[in-house]
């Protein structure tokens, strides 16, 4: 089928509001090229369970396409109506299931050398999108906070070499109460704007006392759905002609209910989809909690572009072959508070500049911490960069400068 | 973007143990099998044991072709950086070792040429698509793109030779210098390693 063959039953198998929005915009979906209109869909198709931010981007991008006149639309997309499918693309049922369909269009692209063409109409078309519709600026200038080498009691290399460039390194922070002072300051910002997931508690390991006003995701809450999840790998594992792909496929199409997320709390379903989607679609998320904090934090920044994000690292487990990581047993293992805290370090580096990819970056304001010490480094427009202080100093001070 | 079958942690067959595989092994490498998993019991990593059955190999059967892939850098798509650091150290040790065995070997000191090439390129920090350095999935320049290191004889030392190449050019460039022609391969031979 090509997109100009779509009827509005075609979407009747999509989540209540998805399916009005695509049956709203059909006139449009139906002008645009299959090389795109399936990257399209995959969005549309979760718009239920999308955060506000991200549904109003999508709203916004459909009326964009909506009002493109017939010449516009040929403009917009010339460059994707040149990238060549093959008929087994076309007969793939991209409707519904066009993550799967990208999944095959990326390998199409990959082996025709289409790659760069690609690559640049998408870049092209995204460079378009925001100047017709440019994101909005935060209601208030973002923060974002890392906690890291949680566990560590000495570490005598540097730490924040990444981020130093950019900020101020403190070596004299005091360390008592400065974990209450970050989540109180957090929970300080979510009252004062609260708005849905706009302000975030992300913990790789038990989540410390917070104020409700926080989105709080943690490792260990979800403990017994990993177990669920590593009950399911290793039952699909065993299953004949099962291979990496037909296995992401499977994790792709799992629903909260496969894990027991979500019993009886229709009031969490966004929630819960995401972190589903964090279990699911990040690689190493299922058993190394440093990495589930950093690809957490980075879907929490790209999708709900949250005002504040505090994120806590907690020691992840040593390194055992993965056939033992999934076996279920995969948290009894001995914990490795060193690797942790080197994975921390780059895992904040990253959290930052996720953070600076959304607007107001220049305004935004960042704090790393080593837990329990004495060492932080602060990002803010009014700090300066690359410098260092040996003074003593409170964090809510340190919070006071770089804000 | 695309994505290879290597970086998800999800997947990883169970190393088969039939009585059957275990004597080919045996055969193979002229070592009892309690000896074989005695010694494995020693190792730290997967590519440890390539490399010792590599040089193994070498001992009992001399091979003039022998391809070793070492997979421990790939712990890089489970997303912890300092695992991925332990990795590279390794890899770089172990490639080390191999070099030095080849030339401690007289089946192959002096007339034996090693090739080193990663498979992929890395994501950079900056590109949206990516997370950094864990996976090679934003179909940009850099993730497409890697180096070589070729040693041995008819190769100068310490040149750098700066080209695009593309992978696929390693295989008719083996079957010039190993002397076969490799009738299927794509690509154009290497010529400065001629």
């Amino acid at each position: 089928m090509l997109p100009r063959d779509l009827k509005p039953e075609d979407f009747k198998d999509y989540p209540p509001e998805a399916r009005a929005l695509a049956v709203e915009h059909i006139v449009a979906l139906r002008e645009l090229p299959l090389s795109f209109l399936p990257s399209l869909l995959r969005e549309v198709i979760e718009y239920d369970f999308k955060f506000p931010v991200e549904r109003a981007a999508v709203e916004k991008e459909l009326a964009n396409l909506s009002a493109l006149s017939p010449r516009d639309l040929g403009e917009w997309f010339r460059a994707f109506t040149e990238i060549r499918l093959t008929q087994k693309l076309e007969r793939f049922d991209w409707v519904n299931d066009p993550a799967q369909f990208v999944e095959q269009l990326a390998a199409h692209l990959w082996s025709t050398h289409q790659q760069d063409a690609f690559r640049s109409a998408a870049i092209a078309y995204a460079e378009r999108l925001r100047a017709v519709a440019p994101p909005q600026p935060p209601a208030l200038p973002r923060l974002g906070i890392a906690v890291i080498g949680q566990g560590v009691s000495a570490y005598d290399k540097p730490l924040f070499r990444k981020l130093r460039p950019h900020g101020a390194y403190f070596t004299r922070v005091d360390p008592e109460s400065a974990l209450p002072q970050l989540l109180q300051i957090a929970a300080d910002r979510a009252k004062a704007h609260s708005a849905p997931y706009a302000h975030w508690y992300i913990d790789g390991g038990a989540a410390a006392d917070h104020d409700a006003s926080l989105t709080c995701v943690s490792y260990a809450a979800l403990a017994p759905v990993r177990a669920a999840l590593y009950r399911k790998l290793e039952k699909e594992i065993d299953r004949p002609g099962m291979g990496p792909e037909a296995l992401r496929t499977t994790l792709a199409r799992m629903r909260p209910a496969d894990l027991g997320l979500g019993a009886g709390r229709d009031s969490e379903a966004v929630l819960d989809r995401f972190q589903l989607k964090v279990l699911t679609e990040g690689s190493g998320t299922q058993i190394f909690s440093t990495i589930f904090a950093q690809w957490a934090a980075r879907e929490a920044l790209r999708r709900a572009q949250p005002l504040t994000l505090l994120v806590r690292f907690a020691p992840r487990q040593r390194q055992r072959p993965m056939n033992e990581l999934l076996s279920g047993k995969a948290d009894s293992g001995e914990s490795d508070p060193l690797g942790s805290l080197v994975d921390a370090d780059m895992g904040a580096y990253y959290n930052w500049i996720n953070q600076q990819r959304l607007p107001g970056a220049e305004q935004s304001s960042f704090i790393a911490w080593f837990e329990g010490h004495g060492e932080a480094l602060a990002i803010g427009p009014s700090l300066p960069r690359g410098t260092m202080s040996n003074g003593p100093c409170e964090m809510k001070q340190l919070l006071s400068l770089a804000s | 973007m695309p994505r290879d079958n290597y970086q998800t942690p999800l997947y990883t067959p169970e190393l088969s143990r039939s009585e059957f595989e275990l004597r080919q092994l045996e055969e193979l490498l002229k070592l009892s099998v309690g000896d074989f998993k005695l010694h494995a019991l020693t190792l730290s990593s997967p590519d440890e044991l390539s490399v010792y059955i590599a040089r193994r190999l070498m001992r009992q059967l001399a091979p003039s072709f022998l391809w070793i892939t070492l997979h421990d850098i790939d712990i890089a798509h489970a997303g912890a950086y300092s695992l991925y650091i332990d990795g590279i150290q390794r890899t770089d040790r172990l490639c080390a070792e191999l070099w030095k065995a080849i030339q401690s070997e007289p089946e192959y000191a002096g007339k034996t040429n090693l090739f080193i090439l990663p498979d992929f390129g890395r994501d950079s920090d900056e590109d949206s698509a990516g997370n950094g350095f864990q996976h090679h999935r934003t179909g940009d320049v850099l993730s497409r793109t890697t180096w070589m290191m070729a040693l041995g004889p008819g190769i100068r030392e310490g040149v750098v030779y700066d080209r695009p190449l593309d992978s696929m050019d390693l295989a008719p460039t083996l079957g010039s210098i190993l002397g076969f022609s490799p009738a299927v391969a794509q690509g154009h031979v290497i010529k400065e390693l001629l």
